[in-house]
């Protein structure tokens, strides 16, 4: 089993030697690459200097399309599972093998890391409004399509081939995550949960403002809706 | 309307075909667009040689007064005109973020063969 963790970073100086370090430890049974997605600060130096593997965009894509460049590096390399890290040290690299499980032993294609699945084993705490905004588009998700989502919004997930290839000819650009979770599940692949525990960030900022999530909210529904 | 308005009018629509000709000619509009543009163009012309056909379409459609019928038609084009120019955009942005995430693709690649090769002289 070939498995690739796609660590997309934007200004991640302070983190990424750290995320890369924690990742270097499970090297024995996983790749990964860094995905420089044209960060200003000294990223790539670092990334250059410390011999990591990484890609480097020539101009900033956002989040989406940053993935979407990992993604098409495992199918490219011919990976069996691909997993989506965040470069910023908030997702915790012993929770990778259990995420992995559904896809080897159950044929699942596509595993979500949740944080409200068990909220005690989670350390961090989003804000209120995001809390919010995460509850409803979940429960949508789970009314609509009749299946048991609780964090839809979750950028920690494992991906098995058949989902690699489908990310790879589409992946939202702004709102990935529960817009590719809703293309999956219509795509009819298995798609399960799992929980995990996840960090308080280290450094650098989120790739969504407070200000930004009511213009979130209505834009995933209707990409859910239609 | 007067000989002076009409005359210059004439010559403005003119040049305004000639402009778009020779946009086409030196590859600046591509043929779909292009089309719309000098359409547009002999509409004008068309309007200014034939008195009173504004008013006459304007009567039969039922508008209450010319001007508003030209108001619709031309806010109504220029929305949809609008329309088709933001699906063009996204399209060439989908078409960048490929590329681009090509570009990253192809240089990791040929860096690693890069480090392959200097290996492989070294030994």
């Amino acid at each position: 089993m070939k498995i690739l963790v796609i660590v997309p970073a934007y200004n991640e100086e302070k983190n990424i030697l750290n995320v890369c370090k924690e990742l270097d430890k499970k090297s024995s049974f996983l790749d990964y690459i860094v995905i420089n997605d044209c960060s200003t600060d000294n990223t790539k130096n670092i990334l250059k200097e410390n011999n990591i593997n990484y890609i480097d965009l020539p101009y900033n894509l956002g989040i989406g399309g940053t993935v979407q460049t990992g993604y098409k590096y495992a199918l490219e390399h011919d990976y069996d599972i691909a997993i989506q890290f965040d470069g910023d040290g908030q997702h915790d690299a012993e929770y990778i093998q259990k995420i992995c499980e559904p896809i080897i032993s159950k044929n699942v294609n596509l595993v979500i890391g949740s944080r409200n699945l068990e909220p005690e084993i989670c350390e961090f705490k989003s804000t209120f409004m995001r809390r919010v905004g995460n509850k409803i588009i979940s429960s949508i998700i789970s009314k609509l399509y009749r299946i048991k989502i609780t964090d839809a919004t979750s950028g920690f997930r494992a991906a098995d081939k058949k989902t690699i290839r489908l990310f790879c000819e589409k992946y939202d650009f702004k709102y990935p995550e529960p817009i590719s979770l809703v293309k999956a599940i219509k795509s009819n692949l298995v798609v399960t949960e799992e929980s995990v525990n996840m960090k308080y960030r280290l450094g650098g900022e989120s790739s969504i403002k407070i200000s930004n999530s009511i213009v979130y909210m209505i834009q995933v529904l209707i990409n859910i809706i239609i | 309307m007067s000989i002076f308005l009409k005359v210059s009018l004439t010559i403005i629509t003119i040049i305004y075909i000639m402009s778009i000709l020779i946009s086409i000619k030196r590859s600046k509009l591509n043929s779909h667009i292009s089309l719309f543009w000098l359409i547009s163009g002999f509409g004008l012309l068309i309007i200014l040689c034939i008195p009173n056909l504004v008013e006459f379409i304007s009567i039969k459609l039922g508008f209450e007064k010319t001007s508003n019928m030209i108001f619709f038609f031309t806010i109504f084009v220029a929305f949809w005109l609008l329309y088709i120019i933001t699906i063009k955009v996204s399209e060439n942005y989908e078409r960048s973020v490929k590329l681009t995430q090509e570009i990253g693709l192809l240089q990791n690649r040929i860096h690693k063969l890069e480090e392959k090769y200097c290996d492989t002289n070294k030994s």
